[in-house]
């Protein structure tokens, strides 16, 4: 997963910490960071240019020959986009500059026989989005000579982390700030929820039904009215852009955002598309076909749970949302859905629909059951502020059994039984209360601990103490030269094969090492007919 | 009386031939036998002072004598003069022999033989088991629940629904430990399947091995202790080393090793994940009969076709199994 730098200095004070630090402190705590990408680098030979002059080039239709300048230069460029155009403000590549897309370095080259000093950039060029056929006009008011860094504030540093199937949590942006906040021993800021009064009553929420609540423990289900779908502010998009994800509009834009920064998945249906103003979680009773928003049909089998209104289906619970409840740029009142749902049902759908989302990822590996309400609040209350929307009043939060926190027993003198060393209760204490633990008893040898619902993967004695030997760091733990063993038998099962061996390269054999999954076809090369069978 | 001169002639014959080494010294040893006045010719004079009766016997044996020396020497001048044709036969000791050549086994075997010695030398037995395995023993004992995106993380090659390809070596754990009580202390090397693209990083089979050591006592120190110890001993004294929390279904704690290979020799930079350890999970103990309470226990493995690549340089996990002779014989 790609965590943004500046996103996580939101909840967590990172400044003053070197990028080396914290992506240490993370690797040695169980979040391998396997790539630190930072834009400074990448942008170092960008500034903004601005177009003096365009004419044709003299040996091509399709090339014009700008005259560029930085401020205190001019560059002759050739270029081939459709869109360049005399006074614009564009992205000037410097020779030497390495191009993101490709990777290849930029020096001068002769273009149908007039040399080009430089490139001008389109974002697809530069990675920032997919749109490849026109360069990337900047606002007009930027200064030319400004390093883009500087102009598009791409000052961000970019961690690929390599995220253990256990560790649910870590998949969002607080959930690896929850995990540094404590190995930097400070505090976890998360964003507070501010709604102002609604002038929305409470009758024109939806209602909502769930029919499975075994695989649909929990649903809500936020109004948002009047608002205006457009592209997202600089802000938003930046942030996604820096996390390899496509802007789109400021809904879901939003949806994507708070679940980059929750963990839980979110899915904005258009209001004004569901019959009855209703909203059924059930399980299909037979087999149907299901378009879903990238305009596929989906074949479905029977037991595949469903998400519907008073009369069709409109999204695959946990995966994929349909095509015929989507945000347009028409939509004026949305619902936001919030939702826990089984893991296993989930990572059923999936397996046999052959397809994966950030939605079913987070989902089969577990959610907070107890986050959905914060994650929906949170959307309703960015979308408000980007639209101009207005959130209904209360909320509509379906939530029959409540899935309470695992609670374990931890003896501390089974810390050291297993790791071998000693940690002091005390160190353990302020370990545990970081990562959200909760201590409800507390003895000289013995803690008893509520495990935040967030956790799903801690549920026994042996998990908590491996909390504790990760943020402790596996550094401390003594690495003994001496131990005592039980005095057993010699037992050497490929003692023969190895003398077999010995032998026959005495003897002058090479031994090799053949694939044994091999074809019918082969296999009978050997004499008789070999019937195979496929796995 | 004649009778004693005529051993003890035989006797000096015998004696002298041997001291012979040139056909000079052969010549004048058949003149102080054989000529007219040699020794045998005045035997021969004294026959006459010998009765009736006794000259007959006497004849013979001095005509034995005789006979057995012009032998000797014949024998003996025609070994010299064959000799003095060709040139002296010697055995020259520089020569290279005639050794049939000798093959040598592959070099994941070899590289196996080198962890295998090691983890003897600590104590280790060595275990063995089936590459087909049952979906019970490769995933469920190991703590992997159905429907757990765990499952994902070995591709598997499925026989039908109780059976696979083994997709990693550590059955072999459930198999030891449900054939005995603890200790157990055992490494577990052997082939494994996972249903990959082959590629120069990949392929749908390779090697592995497994450590697990179970008694009363066990910990995560000696854990590090011992692997730190194999990894000096293998990749050389030097080595620096580091853990990292990771995870897997079947320890907790779980973590992974990283070394700096200094038998890479600069081939490659920075830390090198080579293998994956922990403690074993209480879970696994359940399955198996073991009181997790009383016992603990660690496993490790590592897989034989990526140490072998980084120590010997190798770029591509295919030339394992291409057998090519310039391969093959390079080892």
């Amino acid at each position: 997963m790609k965590v943004s730098l500046n996103w996580l200095k939101e909840y967590v004070a990172l400044d003053g910490i070197s990028v080396k630090e914290i992506s240490n402190k993370l690797t040695m705590s169980g979040l391998e960071v396997e790539d630190i990408v930072e834009q400074n680098e990448i942008y170092k030979n960008f500034v903004v240019g601005y177009v003096k002059d365009t004419k044709e080039h003299p040996n091509a239709d399709k090339l014009s020959l700008c005259t560029v300048s930085t401020g205190t230069e001019d560059f002759e460029v050739i270029c081939g986009a459709p869109n360049v155009e005399k006074e614009q403000k564009v992205v000037f590549a410097k020779i030497g500059a390495i191009i993101p897309k490709g990777k290849s370095q930029l020096g001068k080259a002769k273009i149908r026989g007039i040399e080009s000093f430089g490139m001008l950039c389109s974002e697809a060029e530069l990675e920032l989005s997919d749109s490849r056929e026109e360069i990337m006009v900047l606002d007009k008011h930027l200064k030319e000579g400004t390093p883009i860094t500087e102009a598009l504030s791409l000052n961000d540093v970019i961690m690929e982390i390599s995220i253990t199937p256990n560790r649910a949590d870590a998949l969002s942006h607080i959930g690896v700030a929850r995990d540094l906040a404590v190995l930097l021993k400070c505090k976890l800021k998360i964003p507070r929820i501010k709604f102002s009064k609604s002038s929305i009553p409470r009758n024109e929420q939806v209602s909502v039904k769930i029919l499975d609540t075994g695989n649909c423990p929990r649903y809500v289900a936020k109004v948002v009215k009047n608002i205006t779908v457009k592209d997202s502010p600089e802000w938003l998009k930046s942030k996604l852009i820096a996390i390899g994800l496509r802007p789109i509009n400021n809904v879901v834009d939003t949806t994507n955002f708070v679940m980059y920064e929750t963990g839980q998945p979110l899915h904005a249906f258009d209001l004004k598309k569901l019959r009855g103003r209703e909203i059924i979680v059930k399980s299909t009773s037979e087999e149907s076909v299901f378009k879903t928003l990238d305009s596929k049909n989906r074949k479905l089998p029977a037991g595949t749970l469903m998400i519907c209104d008073a009369d069709k289906s409109i999204a695959i619970a946990g995966v994929m949302g349909g095509e015929n409840s989507e945000i347009s740029n028409q939509t004026v009142d949305i619902v936001i859905e919030s939702a826990y749902f089984n893991p296993s049902s989930i990572r059923r759908t999936s397996k046999i629909l052959g397809l994966s989302t950030e939605a079913s990822y987070r989902f089969e590996r577990g959610c907070d059951p107890n986050n959905a309400l914060y994650a929906a609040q949170r959307a309703a209350q960015i979308i408000c502020e980007l639209s101009g929307g207005e959130v209904a009043e209360g909320e509509v939060d379906v939530y029959p059994q409540k899935i309470n926190e695992c609670e374990v027993r931890l003896r501390i003198n089974r810390v050291n039984k297993l790791l071998g060393y000693d940690i002091e209760k005390k160190k353990i204490l302020y370990i545990l209360i970081g990562l959200g633990f909760e201590i409800t008893f507390e003895s000289d040898d013995e803690l008893h601990l509520k495990v935040p619902t967030y956790r799903p993967d801690v549920e026994r004695e042996a998990d908590v103490i491996e909390e504790i030997a990760r943020i402790n760091g596996y550094d401390n733990i003594p690495t003994i030269e001496k131990i005592s063993i039980t005095l057993d038998r010699k037992h050497d099962e490929s003692e023969f094969a190895g003398k077999v061996r010995n032998i026959a390269a005495g003897l002058g054999f090479y031994e090799m090492i053949n694939n044994p999954l091999q074809s019918e076809k082969t296999a009978s090369l050997i004499g008789n007919k070999i019937n195979g069978f496929e796995i | 009386m004649l009778d004693d001169k005529i051993k003890k002639i035989t006797g000096e014959f015998h004696r002298e031939i041997l001291k012979i080494n040139d056909i000079k010294k052969l010549e004048n040893l058949r003149i102080k036998y054989l000529s007219r006045n040699g020794l045998i010719s005045s035997l021969f004079n004294e026959l006459k002072n010998l009765s009736k009766e006794e000259k007959p016997e006497f004849g013979k044996l001095l005509n034995n004598l005789r006979n057995m020396v012009t032998n000797q020497l014949t024998s003996t001048r025609q070994k010299f003069e064959s000799a003095s044709q060709g040139p002296t036969e010697k055995i020259d000791l520089s020569l290279p022999g005639f050794a049939g050549s000798i093959g040598s086994k592959h070099i994941l075997t070899q590289t196996l033989d080198e962890i295998k010695s090691i983890f003897k030398g600590m104590g280790f037995s060595v275990f063995e088991g089936p590459e087909l395995e049952s979906d019970y023993n490769n995933f469920e004992a190991l703590n992997f629940a159905p429907d757990h995106p765990a499952r994902d993380m070995q591709d598997t090659f499925f026989i039908n629904k109780d059976f696979v390809l083994r997709t990693h070596t550590s059955p072999v754990q459930i198999r030891v430990m449900n054939s005995k009580k603890p200790p157990v202390r055992a490494i577990m090397p052997g082939r494994v399947y996972r249903n990959e693209a082959v590629s120069s990083r990949s392929y749908c089979m390779f090697h592995q091995v497994e450590g697990l050591y179970v008694d009363t006592d066990v910990t995560f120190a000696e854990l590090k202790g011992t692997l730190v110890s194999f990894a000096k001993q293998f990749y050389g004294e030097d080595t620096k080393y580091r853990f990292r929390p990771s995870f897997f279904p079947f320890t907790e704690p779980s973590a992974e090793m990283d070394v700096t290979c200094y038998l890479c020799n600069g081939k490659q930079t920075g830390w090198l994940e080579v293998l994956g350890c922990g403690m074993v999970d209480p879970n696994v103990f359940g399955f198996v009969g073991y009181d997790s309470e009383k016992f603990t226990g660690y496993a490790f493995g590592m897989g034989i076709e990526r140490i072998a690549m980084l120590k010997y340089g190798i770029t591509d996990i295919r030339v394992f199994f291409d057998n090519d002779f310039r391969f093959l014989k390079q080892f």
